[in-house]
């Protein structure tokens, strides 16, 4: 025997529960780009608890699904993840040690095929499983969703196995036994014991208190027909224990008469098909075991994972990070939404409650109570419909249609939320110096205090000609500041993601006498529109406008005159577009990324982002699946 | 009057040349000679009398003052005065019409006069009449503002007195008039100070206060004397050095800069100072023009005060420290930050004198006690403060004789605390910046420190990575960190901490003035012994408050404190005033 039904030594969780539990399907897209090419280890916390209030979770916003043709690619790995669970013998057959599966005897036969008095037993039994005709699909509108596994006439093969019981034999009543051998196509190479049509549903659901729920169900397993044979074994112990002068194997020639009554068929379906049952649901449990191997089965699935989108930034622009200030993580909190999993549209679909949220930094004033936004009250349209292919735009700027395979979508409530914690985080507490702008601009942009003189008449005076300016962003977090995010599909293929902060801080400070003296505060409202598009699998983002409203004075001001109303917003865009002027580019590795939520051969690559939904409210993020593993041609 | 005398050369050449112009540009010149004369009132109507002492009916001038009292220069000649109406105004704030003439407008203080204006013998004017000064022979008429020649000699006006005319405004009415003049003697406005303060030290001299301050304006060091005791009256104020030599006076001579207008020198952009046992001011500062070190010895009610070199090279003294040894002799840190070229590193020595009162640098045994290459180009934080350790300092010596001087590097962005004494040398201690609570890439700037009875040092200085203030207390061969003030407010962030002024207290405590940077206040905050719970307040608001603060004791429990705030103008000048306040703190 090549093989054994028992808990394959790789992980083979499925694939929902490894996103919920790795890192957190909702929140894919940012962790593909935190985690990068470490791998996603560091973003997962486990059950402990949590930082992010439970209030600010917000229901079904993101959402994850696997189209039909993504599916397609993932069962293929399914169908390998089986095999390896049950082990094949050299003709690629699966084999099952029934005994070993099933934890002990099979039951009597009753009748005794004939042969044996009264009933007969079955034992040391390894069957042969034909995998080849195997299905695996999903159940449409299943909810919750089930995957179905479907053998249809597979034919079930005796490698091995015993039958024994009591016999008569010459007038004698003594022990016997025959090997069972295959009975159908005998003498070909496909010989065989039945053929088995039956159906396992693995069904992933989570209950009223938000436990994950994952088992398997074994749905109708029928033998079509059955033929065996029996052949005399005189190396079995019953054979080999005649009595005092009787041929040796005497009371085993009844296994060669082939004498067997005309219930034998119907007996040994009747034992074979229970069995049958029986051992592919506790393949199917081996499955959910190997799936949940840390016993999340029947728990809570609430997870919640540090970002530190600082980092990210940093990787994206030395330059965008050099002027960032310290902040606190984004933490992404998300569960399961009740009935989270089911099968829509021939794809399966998980739906996820789920939350942005950062602990406020010393920087931004007036954060308020955690609570006291409420981002899912805001209205949030119907969740659009995956579309069945992207546009994938190469290099080259070309596109070309490529079939999706796995979507994450977020809906603007989420993206509101997750900018509002943006915020809180300290992230855009920006400062950054004319010293700086001059180096990246290539001496394009000088500031200096001479010439702001020309708006805060005295600066020259109070700080010296040639004293470096600073600039430096306070955003404030008041509930009544709240962020309003919009989401447009361009004409180019990109997504404009239009970002209205309200609240926000300028400081426009001098250095004089070594120390950074603020000569101005202003309070405005930023607008800020970013392009999000993906090209050549690479996220790119780039700002295209930047612009302050509602300028106000705040506070005494140092400068009565001060034409700060002019200046601030040429000087907010003059700064932006030496910042930005190169979009920031986010590599996602998504095979390292696949690597650890799925532990699937599979490679994956960013095909499109978009904006869907009725009122073009959701951010819509297509990845291409394929198979094969990572770095393979 | 005899107006040729008022003419300028050009107004000469042009009179000579007037017939001789005419004659060729055909011009109807007056039939017959024309009839020579002396004053105007010689020549008949229409004609004035011309420099060559010949009438004529148009005098050429280039400005007012080649022209009568009474006449302006338009288009190259001498015209009567534009009349006006009482109804019309002057379309100038500062002006009315008088006697059919715009003229300054009459008033009795500033507020009449506008913005920009000054109320000056009962004019208002837009700065000294005359330029404050005129020529041997004449007289400023103040309603032109220029001066006119005098028939007459009169002697000269006292420094710091102007000769005006008091009869202008019916000279004016007369176009040449032959009206006698009348002048007198007029006390020119006192200098009006510059931005004071910056930096500034605060010393208890005796049963005064000296405030010691830089006049970045002028380049001047400034010296103002207050009672002791609340509310800390100005006594007196001198310039101490800065003045220009000779200097013309066009100010009150009394008044500050001895009514000297004009910069000398600058001196006192860094600058330190401590009292000496007999009462006078030991003053170690750096000349800009020169690139010196020097010193002096300042007492009220005397000078000038000679000042001697200690040091000279490029950048010498750009910061300083001063401190008393135990005998009473000066001794001076100073920084001289590193060049771009390698081969000018920074330095920081120690300057001490060998007798109480030095006289030349020879007078003078240096220490050297750090010295750093600086890498070019340097990080983006430091490139705009001098490079190398001792960008900011402070020093002080125990009873004992031990130095202590803490010294700040704009290249590691960390403090060191050197220790040691003149004989056996200083040994430096750096401030491992893993002990700053949450830590700090960048401290150390303002350092300010202070001995206690133990004879430990404790650094109040700015985190100036985090905005913070910290207090850096020597703990046997290591320090331990306090954050004073970490700048949490209800409205954010306040980057707090520059210009730290500390002092101990004999119960074990410390307090610290400090500047908020982001409003411009000076806070103060006392912490009773080390680790105990800082309690900070805010001491001033207005304007930009909170620079250059140093507290002295006036008592065990009473201290005063000085500080300098700055407000821009409207017209985008800087003011700044030196406040001296009382404290009072128990030390618990």
């Amino acid at each position: 025997m090549s093989g054994a039904l028992q808990p394959p030594a790789s992980p083979t969780d499925s694939l929902w529960v490894r996103l919920a539990r790795r890192g957190l399907a909702w929140s894919l897209p940012f962790c593909l780009v935190a985690c990068g090419g470490q791998g996603c280890q560091s973003c997962v916390t486990p059950n402990t608890p949590k930082v992010t209030p439970e209030t600010l979770l917000l229901p079904e916003a993101a959402q994850v699904r696997l189209t039909q043709h993504g599916f397609d690619v993932v069962a293929g790995q399914i169908l390998s993840i089986l095999k390896a669970i049950l082990g094949t013998n050299a003709s690629g057959l699966a084999v099952v040690d029934v005994a070993k599966v099933l934890g002990g005897p099979l039951p009597p036969i009753q009748g005794g095929l004939g042969l044996f008095a009264g009933q007969g037993t079955v034992r040391d039994l390894v069957l042969t499983l034909d995998l080849a005709g195997i299905q695996v699909a999903l159940v449409e509108d299943s909810k919750p969703a089930r995957v179905r596994i479907t053998l249809d006439h597979a034919q079930v093969g005796v490698q091995q196995g015993i039958v024994s019981g009591k016999a008569s034999f010459a007038g004698l009543e003594s022990d016997a036994a025959c090997q069972l051998e295959n009975g159908l196509d005998v003498g070909l190479p496909n010989a065989h014991l039945a053929t088995l049509s039956a159906q396992l549903d693995l069904v992933l659901d989570v209950d009223a208190e938000g436990k994950l729920q994952l088992h398997a169900e074994v749905v109708d397993p029928v033998l079509h027909d059955v033929g065996f044979a029996l052949a005399k074994n005189c190396a079995l112990k019953e054979c080999t224990d005649q009595a005092m002068g009787e041929p040796p194997c005497l009371e085993c020639d009844l296994c060669a008469t082939g004498q067997l009554a005309s219930g034998a068929l119907a007996g040994m379906k009747q034992l074979l098909e229970p069995v049958l049952g029986q051992l592919l649901q506790a393949a199917g449990n081996l499955l959910i075991e190997a799936v949940l191997a840390d016993k999340l089965n029947g728990q809570p699935l609430d997870l919640e994972q540090a970002v530190d989108l600082k980092a990210m930034l940093e990787q994206a622009s030395p330059l965008i990070g050099s002027v960032l200030g310290p902040s606190n993580p984004l933490m992404l909190r998300g569960k399961p939404s009740p009935a989270a999993f089911s099968v829509v549209d021939l794809g399966l679909q998980g739906k996820f409650d789920a939350a942005v949220f950062a602990q406020a930094h010393p920087c931004v004033p007036d954060a308020g109570q955690d609570t006291t936004l409420a981002f899912g009250q805001l209205v949030q349209g119907a969740a659009p419909q995956i579309p069945q292919v992207m546009q994938q735009v190469g290099s080259d700027g070309q596109g070309k249609p490529q079939a999706v395979d796995l979507a994450v979508v977020l809906g603007r409530n989420a993206l509101e939320e997750a900018t509002w914690a943006v915020t809180r985080s300290g992230l855009l507490c920006l400062a950054v110096d004319s010293r700086t702008l001059h180096s990246a601009s290539g001496g394009k942009l000088v500031l200096s205090t001479g010439l702001a003189d020309l708006v805060l008449p005295g600066l020259r005076r109070l700080a010296g000609a040639d004293a470096p300016l600073r600039i430096q962003a306070a955003p404030t977090a008041r509930p009544q500041d709240a962020p309003v995010v919009t989401l447009a599909q361009q004409s180019d293929g990109s997504t404009q993601i239009k970002a209205t902060l309200h609240g926000v801080g300028l400081r426009i400070e001098a250095l004089m006498r070594g120390r950074w003296l603020t000569v101005a505060e202003l309070k405005s409202d930023a607008v800020v529109r970013l392009s999000v598009q993906v090209v050549a699998g690479r996220l790119r983002l780039a700002v295209e406008d930047a612009q302050v409203q509602g300028l106000e004075v705040v506070g005494e001001p140092t400068f009565a005159h001060a034409g700060l109303e002019v200046l601030a917003p040429a000087v907010a865009q003059a700064v932006t577009a030496v910042l930005l002027a190169k979009p920031l580019e986010f590599e996602l590795d998504l095979p390292s990324m696949l690597t650890q939520a799925l532990s699937l051969p599979l490679t994956a690559q960013l095909i499109a982002v978009e904006a869907g939904g009725d009122k073009q409210d959701w951010l819509v993020m297509g990845l291409g699946l394929q198979a094969g593993a990572q770095g393979a041609p | 009057m005899t107006r040729g005398r008022t003419r300028s050369n050009f107004t000469i050449l042009l009179a000579f040349a007037w017939p001789v112009v005419a004659a060729f540009a055909g011009c109807n010149a007056p039939p017959g000679p024309a009839p020579s004369c002396a004053t105007t009132s010689d020549c008949p109507s229409g004609t004035h009398c011309g420099p060559a002492g010949v009438c004529s009916g148009d005098v050429a001038c280039l400005t007012d003052p080649d022209c009568c009292l009474g006449e302006t220069c338009e288009h190259q000649k001498c015209r009567p005065r534009q009349m006006c109406s009482p109804g019309q105004g002057c379309g100038d704030p500062g002006k009315s019409c008088e006697a059919g003439l715009c003229v300054p407008k009459t008033c009795i203080n500033d507020a009449a006069c506008g913005e920009g204006r000054t109320c000056l013998w009962g004019r208002c004017a837009a700065g000294l009449p005359c330029g404050g000064a005129c020529g041997v022979g004449q007289a400023c008429s103040i309603l032109v503002d220029h001066c006119v020649a005098l028939s007459g000699s009169p002697s000269a006006c006292p420094s710091g007195r102007l000769r005006v005319l008091s009869n202008d405004a019916d000279l004016l009415t007369e176009g040449c008039s032959t009206r006698p003049q009348q002048t007198t003697c007029r006390l020119l406005p006192p200098v009006v100070e510059g931005e004071v303060g910056l930096p500034g030290v605060l010393l208890h001299t005796g049963n005064s206060l000296t405030h010691l301050a830089y006049d970045r304006t002028y380049g001047d060091l400034l010296a103002t004397t207050y009672s002791a005791a609340p509310p800390f009256d100005v006594i007196s104020s001198r310039t101490i050095v800065g003045l220009p030599e000779p200097g013309v006076v066009l100010g009150d001579p009394d008044g500050p800069r001895l009514g000297i207008l004009a910069p000398g020198p600058d001196k006192g952009e860094a600058f330190d100072a401590a009292v000496l046992t007999d009462g006078a001011v030991a003053v170690a500062f750096r000349d800009k023009d020169t690139d010196e070190l020097r010193f002096l010895r300042y007492s009220a009610g005397g000078g000038p005060w000679p000042d001697h070199v200690i040091a000279k090279e490029p950048g010498a003294g750009t910061t300083l420290a001063l401190a008393l040894l135990p005998s009473g002799a000066p001794v001076v840190a100073a920084f001289t930050p590193a060049r771009s070229d390698p081969t000018a590193p920074s330095q920081l020595r120690l300057y001490a004198a060998k007798s109480l009162t030095p006289q030349t640098a020879s007078d003078w045994q240096v220490l050297q006690v750090a010295s750093d290459t600086v890498p070019a180009p340097l990080p983006s934080p430091f490139r705009d403060v001098p490079a190398g350790r001792g960008a900011w300092l402070d020093l002080a010596v125990g009873g004992d004789g031990a130095i202590a001087l803490a010294a700040y590097s704009a290249t590691a962005g960390d403090l060191v605390l050197y220790r040691g004494t003149l004989t056996q040398g200083l040994t430096g201690k750096l401030v491992n910046r893993q002990q700053i609570p949450s830590g700090s890439s960048d401290f150390g700037r303002f350092v300010s420190l202070a001995l206690r009875q133990d004879g430990l040092a404790w650094m109040a200085c700015e985190d100036t990575a985090g905005g913070r203030l910290l207090l850096v207390r020597e703990v046997g061969a290591g320090f331990q960190v306090d954050v004073l003030d970490d700048g949490r407010r209800d409205d954010g962030l306040h980057r707090v901490g520059a210009d730290a002024a500390l002092m101990v207290h004999s119960s074990g405590g410390a307090m610290v003035a400090y500047q908020d940077t982001r409003v411009g206040d000076l806070l103060w905050v006392r912490v009773s012994k080390a680790g105990a719970t800082p309690e900070r307040q805010t001491l001033a608001t207005q304007a930009l408050a909170g620079f250059s603060p140093t507290i002295v004791a006036l008592g065990s429990k009473a201290w005063a404190l000085a500080s300098t705030t700055v407000q821009v103008t409207p017209k985008g000048e800087a003011k700044s005033a030196v406040r001296v306040q009382g404290l009072v703190w128990s030390g618990e």
